[in-house]
């Protein structure tokens, strides 16, 4: 679930939301990394957030307007 | 989603009397793979949803030496890449469906339903429209994330992206889509069946909001070496980047006459002459399809953050070619 999370050197916004957050599974490490998630904006419930720039692990991070610090 | 009236008709004729003379009072559902998202979303949100499946007539593929072959709207992708005769001659088609993610889209979703999917612009599924602007009037595409529009035929005001995956081997095979409506059928090449809208209560293809697509004529393809080409960012459930159809008529060695379309690329699929020039009389080899690769994109006007899709449409077109040259497969 957090896999994606490893490694990306920064906070991610609170409201980020992908499938695989919502199910226990654990990496195969056979399956190299790759970035088919799709990400939306629990605010918005769209793949644009509330200021209308796209929603991903890179984008929704400190600086942005609308980031929320993660619990 | 709102509530709305069903109908399922069993004749073309009931189906077409059923829907409204304006856009959105009535829907057309066959595989139902964009519609029900569509209205989930309320961007649209019809009164009444006319069920086309159980229509005979718009069913089943056949093939004729004289004519060619007919692909009945409601043909799923599936049966489409799994037809041996689709398989043996227009690998270009089969290739396009295969492109279509995932299995249960490919075994729901239509071919008519692919030719008249909605844009995939995330500003239109936001329900701004095709010319989305901000408070202020500025336009939210030019300015704003435009990483997966238009690279061609993008002067405005529409810069999202044909989202047909079948459109551009349909095109470079010369089809004809052949639409029903209140007064019969109509015949409409491929090439001329999408338009840019230029308004808002326009819609991207020439269809009448009382017309349906009904089936699909693709001529005799002996001769003809075609092949599809995509470059996707992701294995799961995605449209590509770019991809560019090719049908070549081959003089022995050289090419004969040619036909190069590019998808996901402009507002419509984009026929390149300037690609079929460059492919004119030569032998297909790399450097000539690398040459016919830059000619196709030699227009493009890439947006703020989308150029690197040129060079994307630039060898999906060469591999294209020469995918076709070797046969399609």
């Amino acid at each position: 679930m957090y896999h994606r999370l490893q490694n990306l050197g920064h906070d991610v916004c609170n409201c980020v939301r992908w499938k695989s957050q919502f199910y226990e599974s654990q990496r195969d490490p056979t399956v190299p990394p790759s970035n088919d998630d799709s990400y939306w904006c629990a605010l918005t419930q769209r793949v644009l957030g509330p200021d209308g720039r796209v929603v991903d692990l890179e984008n929704c991070q400190p600086g942005r307007a609308c980031f929320k610090e993660p619990f | 989603m709102n509530a709305f009236e069903y109908a399922a008709p069993t004749t073309k004729e009931q189906a077409v009397s059923l829907l409204g003379n304006q856009w959105g009072e009535a829907e057309i559902l066959a595989g139902g793979t964009d519609l029900l998202s569509l209205m989930k979303d309320h961007l649209t949100t019809p009164k009444r949803v006319v069920n086309i499946k159980e229509i005979k007539e718009f069913q089943g593929i056949r093939y004729s030496g004289s004519t060619g072959l007919r692909i009945g709207s409601l043909v799923t992708l599936d049966e489409l890449m799994n037809n041996a005769t689709v398989k043996k001659d227009y690998p270009a088609l089969v290739q396009a469906a295969d492109g279509v993610r995932s299995a249960q889209i490919r075994n729901a979703g239509t071919v008519g339903g692919d030719l008249c999917q909605r844009p995939r612009c995330w500003y239109f599924r936001s329900g701004l429209g095709y010319f989305p602007k901000d408070e202020s009037g500025k336009d939210l595409v030019v300015g704003g994330e435009n990483q997966y529009h238009a690279i061609l035929g993008n002067s405005g005001p529409a810069y999202f992206v044909n989202a047909s995956s079948l459109a551009p081997a349909l095109i470079a095979l010369d089809a004809k889509i052949r639409v029903f409506g209140p007064s019969g059928w109509r015949d409409v090449s491929a090439e001329q069946f999408f338009v840019t809208p230029k308004d808002a209560g326009e819609r991207e293809t020439v269809l009448k909001p009382n017309e349906i697509v009904g089936e699909i004529i693709v001529p005799p393809a002996k001769g003809i070496s075609n092949a599809t080409y995509e470059v996707r960012e992701k294995e799961a459930l995605d449209w590509p980047l770019a991809a560019a159809a090719v049908a070549l008529k081959m003089d022995g060695k050289t090419v004969q006459s040619s036909r190069v379309v590019l998808g996901h690329v402009a507002p419509v699929p984009w026929r390149s002459q300037d690609a079929e020039k460059a492919l004119a009389g030569k032998a297909v080899d790399e450097t000539a399809a690398a040459e016919a690769g830059t000619s196709a994109v030699s227009g493009a006007k890439p947006l703020s953050q989308n150029a690197y899709k040129v060079q994307l449409a630039r060898v999906a077109t060469k591999r294209a070619i020469l995918k076709a040259a070797q046969g399609g497969a």
